[in-house]
């Protein structure tokens, strides 16, 4: 039921099916109307008839059969029949078409004289009947009886044929009309919901990163939506890296009166004591800011993320990092692979920076970046072949553990890497290379 | 040694350049990109040293601007942000080094004395030309594994020429690397630290160690040793 395509066929279809079948229903009630009302007519003209043959004979009123009006009347079983009854209920006269009895109760009360009695027999057989009665006054009243019932009847075979017929065609003609205006409606459908579908497509686009805004000319019903989902991917950017200058603001203006504070502190030949305590204060707060300012960077999973391939932010940070450590050649190899992970690339390459700067200072000459992309999650591995990492591993990465609590250099790196991965809902986890030395795995879920 | 530096917080550049000038370097200062710009094209340097988060002109502008001009000496980049993007977009503009503010006066001082010695072609701390032996960090002179007493000015002509130990080096050169851009610069009192030189490192004239090439300059000619 979510969706609205569903409700606009759903909605359409039971208006369809309330429309069509409430015009069937009064078509075929209308037209039921008039053909019984067209073979009331018809019996009436017969009784006319009947009655301008009508003439006082020995022993009371008598039927010329030669002046009956309908030839059908004559011919037996020919379906129009005519009786005349008088008041007491006695058969008078019959057709000579009239082979049967005549159906009970039919003739059992007359109706006033001068009025109609209209019915549709259905059992035995179908049949539509006309009941008149007419007073004979004059000479006739000798006889005994001055009152006349004369009874019609039609067969109505045909009619319930006819009638039958009718409603096939006509609700096979409903049908197929509704078949075509379902047809037509799913076309409206679809070319009404058409802008819709778009907004949707390029929305996902924008969700995997293949997309910044969505384009095109949009229906004014749509065009405030896709402008306010513009605009807020627009101001999420514009957020993000106004946070970002923030931050950096802050450390700039937090960390350079640290800066001048340890040189002054060198420059002021304390005794050893004293200058240890307040050189582990400032390694405190600097381990404070670092760590604080690169966890609040920490983009994390968000719905709108590009893809970044790993193996260019390896190559361009062992580039650096073979220009710093030129006095002790590195090889570095780097993924030969367009491996991408869901991350912020300023991320990336935090993670990265720190990870290939400790494998650099610690390996004797080789550092290998890996990526491993599996169905449930993608691993960035990075081996040395140093002298690995001491016993106590997962102490390095234990985040949430107050930076002031760390000495600085030890592990700040490491902890911060666990924390970039983390924002990400990824893992970190460090043991030993095939070389022997360090190896770190960080996943990153796909 | 002739360093600059370019770092607009006023008391960081002054505590710095204290502690420079207290190692026997010429310092150069600026507070700012625009300066900072000019002092990395025109002065004769050694090294240079420069914040990233500069005022005006940027730390990587003025690294691009020394480069394109031609300027080689080493430049070591100051970051407080300390972000990975910075340090390579520094390094890819031509810096050789980094180092993350806050950091201690010893570290950034080995970095620099580093970078000064790599430019010359040294890869140890410990520089080594035939039986003299200089140790940068210390600024310790040996000769046959004796120390020998060193003024501060001879030091630092002795470092300057074993820096560039086998290249010619002007008088000129040695006057605008060894002296502030202010002070009184008699080329003679170079001929003198050269002289006490010569005496102090070979006292019985056999190792003649510096050579000097009439016009040109002076030559450090013992091989250097690895």
């Amino acid at each position: 039921m979510n969706s609205l395509k569903i409700r606009l066929l759903l909605a359409g279809l039971l208006l369809l099916a309330v429309f069509v079948g409430l015009t069937g229903l009064a078509l075929e009630r209308a037209v039921y109307e008039r053909s019984l009302s067209a073979e009331e007519d018809r019996l009436q003209g017969l009784v006319y008839g009947v009655l301008g043959a009508m003439d006082v004979g020995p022993g009371g009123v008598v039927v010329n059969p030669e002046e009956l009006p309908e030839p059908r009347l004559q011919t037996p079983d020919s379906g129009l029949y005519a009786v005349l009854v008088d008041d007491k209920g006695t058969e008078r006269w019959r057709s000579p078409s009239f082979l049967e009895d005549v159906p009970a109760g039919l003739t059992a009360g007359l109706p006033e004289v001068g009025d109609w009695q209209f019915a549709y027999l259905r059992t035995p057989r179908p049949l539509m009947s006309l009941l008149f009665t007419v007073r004979w006054a004059g000479e006739a009243t000798s006889t005994g009886a001055s009152e006349y019932a004369i009874l019609v009847l039609h067969d109505a075979e045909r009619f319930e044929s006819r009638q039958g017929g009718f409603q096939q065609t006509l609700w096979l003609w409903l049908v197929v009309s509704a078949g075509l205006l379902m047809a037509v409606q799913l076309a409206v459908l679809r070319w009404g919901l058409g802008p819709l579908r778009e907004v949707v497509r390029q929305v996902k686009e924008i969700e995997t990163g293949e997309r910044e805004a969505i384009a095109g000319d949009y229906p004014s019903e749509l065009r405030s939506v896709v402008d306010g989902l513009n605009g807020l991917i627009a101001h999420e950017a514009r957020q993000r890296s106004r946070y970002r200058n923030a931050l950096d603001d802050l450390a700039h203006s937090l960390k350079t009166p640290l800066a001048a504070l340890r040189v002054y502190l060198d420059a002021a030949r304390l005794d050893g004591e004293s200058r240890q305590r307040a050189d582990e204060q400032i390694s405190r707060m600097d381990g404070i800011v670092r760590y604080q300012l690169s966890k609040a960077a920490a983009a994390g999973a968000r719905a709108l993320r590009k893809p970044v391939a790993v193996a260019p932010v390896v190559a361009k940070l062992s580039a650096a990092l073979q220009k710093v450590h030129r006095d002790k050649p590195i090889a570095f190899e780097v993924p030969d692979d367009d491996s991408c992970v869901r991350a912020e690339q300023e991320d990336l390459m935090e993670l990265l920076g720190n990870l290939l700067e400790n494998a650099a200072r610690h390996c004797s000459s080789r550092v290998a970046v890996l990526v491993e992309a599996g169905s449930e999650a993608t691993s960035i591995i990075v081996d040395d072949d140093g002298p690995g990492f001491p016993e106590q591993t997962q102490a390095l990465l234990q985040r949430g553990v107050r930076a002031d609590a760390r000495t600085a250099g030890q592990g700040l790196g490491l902890a911060m890497v666990a924390e970039i991965a983390a924002a990400y809902g990824g893992t970190v986890s460090l043991t030993r290379s095939p070389p022997g030395g360090a190896r770190v795995v960080v996943s990153f879920p796909a | 040694m002739r360093i600059l530096i370019v770092e607009d917080e006023t008391a960081l550049r002054e505590e710095l350049q204290r502690s420079f000038e207290g190692l026997g370097y010429v310092v150069d200062t600026a507070a700012d990109g625009t300066e900072g710009t000019y002092l990395a094209r025109e002065n004769p340097l050694d090294i240079a040293v420069i914040d990233l988060g500069l005022p005006g002109i940027s730390g990587i502008d003025l690294i691009r601007e020394a480069r394109a001009h031609g300027r080689e000496y080493p430049i070591l980049i100051l970051t407080a942000r300390g972000r990975w993007q910075d340090k390579v977009e520094g390094l890819e503009a031509g810096a050789d080094d980094y180092l993350v503010k806050p950091f201690h006066s010893e570290e950034l001082l080995a970095r620099v004395r580093a970078l000064v010695r790599r430019a010359g072609g040294w890869s140890q701390s410990v520089l080594n030309c035939g039986p003299i032996t200089l140790a940068t960090a210390a600024q310790r002179v040996e000769l046959h594994d004796t120390p020998v007493e060193l003024t501060g000015y001879e030091y630092r002509v002795l470092e300057y020429l074993m820096v560039h130990a086998g290249d010619v080096v002007s008088k000129a050169q040695l006057t605008e690397h060894l002296y502030p851009d202010d002070a009184d610069r008699d080329s003679n009192v170079i001929e003198v630290f050269i002289r006490r030189l010569r005496t102090k490192l070979d006292p019985d004239s056999t190792l003649r160690p510096i050579e000097t090439l009439r016009g040109r300059g002076y030559r450090l000619t013992l091989p250097r040793q690895a």
